[in-house]
């Protein structure tokens, strides 16, 4: 009997799955969907509490916001000064981005293919870097800062996040440099380009994805970076969007829908640009760890 | 046009324009780095800036308000890298004006206090409590006392008396819990850390150690871990053992776990007189004050202490302007609108309050700090260096944990103390 | 001065060098700068008994170093860090390598997914934690109340004000940021496995774990070992998500070495001993990434 039925079922454009294979199914998506509510809940509870009163928090905590209160993030944005802290954040990692990938790009190129004494011993040089935590130099630094008169200016945060972030962006783009075949070089050089021409004709321009999760990784760190700005951009002008969130959620510490506001307004932007650019996102926030 | 008529213009012109810039001049900005906890006190600094400003046109006040904690972060950095306030409201003591004042940070305030008169005009210890190496670098603000404070509506309808003795008030506890009150003492350390905690233990530990002792462990001279002051931290865990604190209090914050009590939910509270500020209009209860209940063997003694303190920027480019706003912020002006609206006293003498419009409780406190002779306290961390506080805050948290016994927190921060005085960070208040 | 220049770059071999080293002198100069001299300096403070302020800095030898030994408080960091790196990688490793191997041979929603789990990873941890200190709110936050709304009132508790709770919170908190990482990251190294391989072993019969434990982790060998580097160096530096939460507390429940080096050095104004710390910091960073270079050098491809 049951031969007979597989058999007539052979013949069937969709053989039907076998009862097993639904449950699986359904264990299995269960599973993942278990996962995804462990990601999606909390952000849920966020906007709830971000769109509620705090009478209204105390009264239901968990529940659908009575009243969506969207005021509460204009009185957020307002209160907490975000406005001043997205620009501010903005005009330290635009730079920091740049002279990072520029100096990365440089740097890597000439590691990986330019001729010179010592490169592997500068290669190492710069490898040791990687090794040495923010905290083992955020003390002295301090300290140099404040000597070469940048403390109290952008460029207390722009070069040390720079300069810590340039091991990694070397170690990066040499790998992608010297991964790329020697004729391409060759055949430039024989049309009469110099060193510099052929990384800017030749290699730059295939660097393009190398480039870009560069790019993604290092806005993603100086964006993120909670520490260093914390040390060395406390006036309240120059701080960037994260140490303005802790000063804004802890100060209103018991306000918590204005700290969840607050939360909320700085998490939107970044999650909206993860949505649109989620490939680049992932590629450059995962390239250390899957090509290094 | 000749040459001739093309200078004079030009010089007429320029001459315009310098009369121009300086009648146009901007204001002077201050920049006032402020600590706020309620709503009152906000509407009041609010009100005394607005006055300010309209007195002094040339002067504009900018205020960025922190917490302590934040304040911790920023402070000595920042000044430091130039990017301070002008004028900063942060507590008194070793561990943090100290630190500032010692590393030559704040302007000495020894000829304003000749200036304006201060020494007559504030409390003694507006000057004592905020002078570190020798020069005064701060101006006292909130005076504060520590004590015990009960609702009067709830003691009332469970026909409760308020207690005599510390005992009876540690037996309270049990029987608020048993008429299923939340528990009774002010909890939530989830954002202050150890300070409240701490704060009840320097209350104990004033009424049952004398404080001359208490002074030679202060200054360094008497150990921490001896057997007296580790009986008083034993009161604490009984305190912690008889119910009188949320088993979750720790991780609430302060505010929310002081909230229990201005609510009713709570019926007494160990808290200082800075609590004042959160009972608004619209909290119909009464509380009344009064100090800790004396404990058994010892005097019962008030612990006073100056709240935060204002001082003033080493580096400030307006150091007249900053003053004078300092000297406004204690003005007789100012007074009442502190008083009144921020339930805070100013450490300011020869005020008579009788014809202000305040609470009772309110009244209980002024009536207690004008009438009390008896022996005064100390509050520890704001006499204390700052990495005994540190272990001070952490160990009266794992103590309510039972992580640590009364012992070990005493040595630890014995340890603390001895590592201070060898660096020559504490504070020598023995003489 | 101009015929040396002339000279120089006569020399084409010269001249090749001058531009190699063009290309690396501005990296290497903002890198010695701002991370070799720095360095160099921590550990001359560590040398020192310094407020951050007196311009004296008195030279104490090994001081600090010897105080650092009887230092109960680094111990109890440095233990916690040890605790968050073991707990903060095997967790989000797991739970990965768990959802690769089920979304490894494509299924309809896999985008969905992947986009969900990596989600909490373009977060600031600054902002993770201020997201999981509300879930975590004993009075209103959103776990306890479901908790009592359930009727598991007993299970409501203050947990990151409970000391023995406190740092194993803040660790799930992590591991919720981190996990779409290693996922995404085991996903890619999956794509590299012989397909061919697994094959043959079904057709040998070998069952799930087995095919696991023979063909998929020694095939992913490469991703894992770069996983966990990641998440060590991250478990050695972990601050961010624990100064906005609970700035070490309960007590000491939650104290890691970078809170204690930058509460002993910025807080309270102890600049020399913060170094030392800040030098064990850096040791301890060091030997852990040695550590792993050498695995991954004996292990490698």
């Amino acid at each position: 009997m049951e031969s007979h039925v597989g058999a007539s079922y052979q013949v069937a454009r969709r053989p039907r799955r076998p009862a097993r294979y639904w449950i699986a199914r359904a264990v299995l998506y269960g599973v993942l969907i278990l996962f995804a509510l462990y990601v999606l809940v909390p952000f849920m509870w966020v906007i709830f509490t971000a769109l509620k009163s705090n009478y209204e928090i105390a009264q239901d905590p968990l529940g659908l916001p009575p009243n969506w209160r969207f005021e509460n993030l204009a009185q957020a944005w307002n209160q907490g000064k975000f406005s001043r802290y997205f620009i501010n954040s903005v005009i330290v990692t635009v730079p920091i981005v740049l002279l990072v990938v520029s100096l990365s790009c440089l740097a890597g190129y000439g590691l990986a293919r330019l001729k010179m004494p010592g490169r592997m011993l500068i290669f190492y040089f710069f490898l040791v870097g990687l090794m040495v935590p923010f905290t083992a130099i955020m003390i002295p630094l301090f300290y140099i800062l404040r000597d070469i008169g940048v403390l109290g200016t952008y460029w207390a945060m722009i070069l040390p996040q720079t300069a810590i972030s340039l091991p990694f962006g070397i170690f990066f783009m040499r790998a992608f440099f010297s991964g790329l075949p020697y004729d391409l070089t060759d055949a430039a050089k024989i049309d009469g380009c110099n060193d510099f021409g052929v990384f800017r004709r030749v290699m730059l321009p295939l660097a393009g994805p190398a480039v870009a999760a560069l790019v993604v990784f290092n806005f993603m760190g100086s964006w993120n970076a909670f520490l260093l700005p914390l040390i060395y951009l406390q006036s309240d002008k120059l701080r960037p969007v994260m140490t303005g969130m802790m000063f804004f959620t802890t100060r209103w510490g018991p306000d918590y829908s204005m700290s969840m506001a607050g939360t909320l307004i700085v998490m939107a932007p970044i999650m909206a640009v993860y949505l649109v650019f989620q490939r680049q996102f992932i590629q450059g926030l995962t390239a250390g760890a899957v090509r290094g | 046009m000749n040459h001739k008529t093309v200078l004079r213009l030009l010089a007429i012109v320029l001459v315009f324009a310098l009369f121009g810039t300086a009648l146009a001049q901007d204001p002077v900005e201050i920049l006032y780095w402020d600590q706020v906890s309620s709503d009152d006190a906000q509407a009041v600094i609010d009100t005394i800036v607005a006055n300010f400003e309209e007195a002094h046109p040339n002067i504009k006040i900018t205020r960025e308000v922190y917490t302590l904690e934040q304040l911790t972060d920023i402070a000595r950095t920042s000044i430091e890298a130039g990017e301070g306030p002008d004028i900063l409201y942060y507590d008194s003591g070793p561990a943090y004006g100290g630190i500032l004042g010692n590393a030559g940070l704040l302007l000495s305030l020894e000829e304003a206090y000749a200036t304006y008169n201060w020494d007559e005009r504030l409390v003694s210890v507006s000057r004592d409590w905020t002078t570190y190496g020798g020069t005064v670098y701060g101006v006292g603000h909130e005076f504060e006392a520590q004590g015990f404070y009960w609702n009067k509506r709830i003691f009332a309808d469970e026909g409760l008396e308020v207690p005599s003795t510390f005992e009876e008030m540690v037996a309270l506890c049990g029987t608020f819990r048993e008429l299923g009150y939340d528990p009774p003492m002010a909890a939530g350390w989830a954002d202050w850390g150890g300070f409240p905690i701490s704060h009840n233990w320097y209350n104990v530990l004033a009424n049952s150690v004398p404080s001359d002792k208490v002074a030679a462990a202060i200054s360094g001279e008497y150990p921490f871990n001896s057997p007296d002051i580790v009986a008083s931290l034993d009161l604490v865990v009984e305190l912690v053992e008889a119910g009188c604190y949320d088993e979750q209090g720790s991780a609430i914050s302060f505010l929310d776990g002081n909230a229990k009590f201005y609510t009713g939910q709570a019926p007494m509270m160990l808290m200082s007189t800075w609590a004042m500020q959160f009972f608004t209009e619209e909290i119909t209860d009464e509380f009344g004050f009064m100090i800790l209940p004396p404990i058994e063997g010892g005097e019962q003694t008030m612990i006073q202490l100056m709240g935060a303190v204002w001082y003033i920027i080493g580096d400030t480019e307006h150091p007249e302007e900053t003053l004078t706003f300092l000297n406004y912020l204690v003005s007789e002006e100012a007074h009442r609108l502190w008083v009144e609206g921020a339930k805070l006293l100013p450490g300011v003498t020869g005020v008579d309050f009788s014809d202000y419009d305040v609470r009772p409780v309110y009244r209980d406190f002024l009536n207690l700090v004008s009438g009390w002779d008896g022996p005064v306290g100390y509050h520890l961390d704001v006499l204390t260096p700052a990495n005994f506080n540190t272990t001070l805050f952490e160990s009266t948290v794992e103590l309510a944990a039972g992580r640590l016994t009364s012992q070990e927190v005493a040595d630890r921060i014995t340890v603390e103390m001895e590592r201070a005085v060898e660096d020559g960070r504490h504070a020598d208040i023995t003489g | 001065m101009t015929d040396s220049i002339r000279q120089v770059f006569a020399n084409r071999k010269l001249r090749d060098y001058a531009t190699g080293y063009a290309f690396v002198i501005p990296a290497l100069v903002m890198y010695v700068i701002f991370v070799v001299y720095p360095f160099f300096y921590t550990i001359y403070l560590s040398l020192t008994k310094w407020d951050g302020a007196k311009p004296v800095k008195e030279f104490v030898g090994f001081l600090n170093y010897e105080r650092l030994f009887a230092d109960p408080r680094l111990w109890s960091a440095l233990s916690h860090n040890l605790i968050w790196i073991v707990l903060g990688t095997v967790t989000p490793v797991a739970i990965g390598l768990f959802l690769g191997v089920l979304l490894w041979r494509g299924l309809r929603g896999m985008v969905f997914f992947r986009t969900v789990y990596f989600l909490p990873v373009v977060l600031a941890p600054v902002a993770v934690g201020i997201i999981w200190k509300w879930m975590y709110n004993p009075q209103f936050g959103p776990i306890n109340s479901t908790l009592r709304a359930v009727g598991l009132d007993v299970l409501a508790k203050g947990w990151l004000g409970d000391p023995y709770v406190a740092l194993p919170a803040l660790i799930f908190a992590g591991v919720w940021g981190y996990f779409g990482f290693c996922f995404v990251v085991i996903m890619a190294g999956l794509q590299n496995i012989d397909m061919e391989q697994i094959d043959a072993a079904l057709v040998d019969g070998a069952n799930g774990p087995q095919r696991l434990w023979y063909i998929i982790i020694p095939g992913l060998r490469h991703v894992l070992t770069m996983i966990t580097a990641f998440t060590l160096i991250l478990g050695v530096n972990v601050f961010d998500i624990i100064w906005i939460t609970t700035r070490g507390g309960p007590g000491r429940a939650t104290h890691v070495i970078a809170t204690y080096t930058y509460n002993t050095a910025f807080r309270e104004s102890y600049v020399g001993y913060g170094s030392a710390l800040a030098i064990v910091m850096g040791t301890v960073s060091l030997v852990v990434s040695f550590i792993f270079i050498s695995i991954r050098e004996r292990g490698g491809d």
